[in-house]
């Protein structure tokens, strides 16, 4: 079923709509909620927390990529199921958001509210300047929470170089956000 | 702000960078390589040390097509004598799955099969020399084929990062070098997890079966 028809089904209200969207994208995000939570559990319950949310929020909103939608959703729940469970700390080897430590500036780091809004418009506007192959990587690493091998495999690289590649675009993200005035 | 608000700033980028990054796909996708482990489904489950797996997965000889890494996705159980390809057969250098406490002598040591929980295998290897080790596991559990390696150039075959632990002596991590005797117990739990999120919905309590 096509996208645009599971997005009819959920306007009309017809609940066949959700077992069409979990054959056509539901392993891509268990994949997306396991790899965020690396909880088997976890990220059945937050695919079932993002069904819940997709269905609640279409309508009103009608995407124009569905597929982002949904996965943004069930990212989402799945960074909050972690967050709840402190899962970032007990398996911070599994997930790569401590990677993204050295991308924030001291002056943000001690921010307490932050325009999270703003923020990524600027994580936008550096994105857009970076070549295709690492905003790639930076999104599978980053979004998507994907292992370098499989960025790798993706990218037809080696792991080294997704490394480096992913390094060096961490260090040009924190000196953009300092340029952009989160800085000391 | 920490890192986890970060990471849910970035849930707010742009969904053609999203869209980008989904549509950047594997060369090799997880289910082809799973469609391929399924031609092992003879195999209950297989330790086999790091040594001979090139030759495993290329059929008995170790030789042909499959025995060269990169190994493809439709080399995995391997064809009789070492041919790439569809053919399924199993295991020639692994032989039949290992029953519980048997001992054999493969290239690289001897390994012995210990024990079993639903979740978890134990083995023993007795490492005799100095060359790398990994691993390839092959098992049954609620009707289904797992398969799952620490093979690096395998690393796209389906077994992306912590598809299953090995705990070495208690602690977990990579398997050492240096020659001796090593007591690991394999956690299967965080493959069949991850097989879970991408195949379709299966029950995950059943118990592992094993010959």
């Amino acid at each position: 079923m096509d996208d645009e028809k599971i997005i009819q089904l959920l306007f009309a209200r017809d609940e066949t709509a959700l077992p069409a969207l979990e054959e056509k994208y539901g392993q891509a995000c268990k994949k997306i909620a396991f790899n965020v939570t690396h909880s088997a559990a976890d990220a059945e319950e937050a695919c079932s927390d993002a069904m819940l949310g997709v269905w609640n929020s279409i309508p009103p909103n009608r995407p124009v990529h569905f597929f982002p939608y949904v996965a943004k959703v069930v990212r989402n729940c799945a960074l909050k199921k972690a967050r709840y469970n402190g899962a970032e700390k007990r398996r911070g080897d599994a997930v790569p958001f401590s990677e993204l430590e050295e991308c924030i500036p001291a002056a943000l780091r001690t921010q307490e509210e932050v325009d999270v809004r703003q923020l990524a418009r600027l994580v936008n506007k550096f994105l857009e300047g970076q070549d295709r192959a690492t905003r790639v990587a930076f999104v599978k690493r980053y979004w998507y929470c994907e292992s370098v091998r499989e960025i790798a495999s993706a990218l037809g690289m080696r792991a080294h170089a997704v490394t480096s590649r992913l390094s060096r675009a961490r260090g040009r993200l924190k000196e953009f956000l300092i340029e952009e005035g989160y800085s000391l | 702000m920490n890192t986890q608000l970060f990471a849910e700033a970035l849930s707010e980028i742009d969904e053609t960078f999203v869209m980008e990054a989904a549509e950047t796909a594997p060369r090799r996708s997880f289910r082809r390589a799973w469609t391929a482990g399924i031609a092992v489904a003879a195999v209950a489950l297989l330790l086999v040390p790091a040594a001979i797996a090139p030759a495993l997965l290329a059929g008995e000889s170790g030789s042909g097509t499959g025995g060269t890494p990169p190994y493809t996705g439709d080399d995995i159980g391997g064809g009789t004598g070492g041919a790439a390809g569809d053919t399924p057969g199993g295991s020639e250098t692994g032989g039949a799955p290992m029953q519980l406490s048997e001992t054999r002598s493969v290239r690289g040591g001897v390994i012995t099969y210990l024990s079993r929980t639903e979740t978890t295998v134990s083995f023993r290897f007795e490492k005799t020399d100095t060359s790398p080790v990994w691993f390839t596991l092959t098992g049954r559990r609620a009707g289904r084929t797992y398969f799952a390696t620490t093979d690096p150039s395998n690393a796209d075959m389906g077994t992306p990062d912590a598809v299953f632990t090995f705990y070495i002596d208690g602690e977990a991590g990579e398997f050492p070098t240096a020659a001796g005797t090593y007591d690991v117990v394999v956690d299967f739990s965080s493959l069949y997890a991850l097989c879970d999120t991408l195949g379709p919905l299966q029950s995950t309590v059943a118990s592992f079966a094993l010959e």
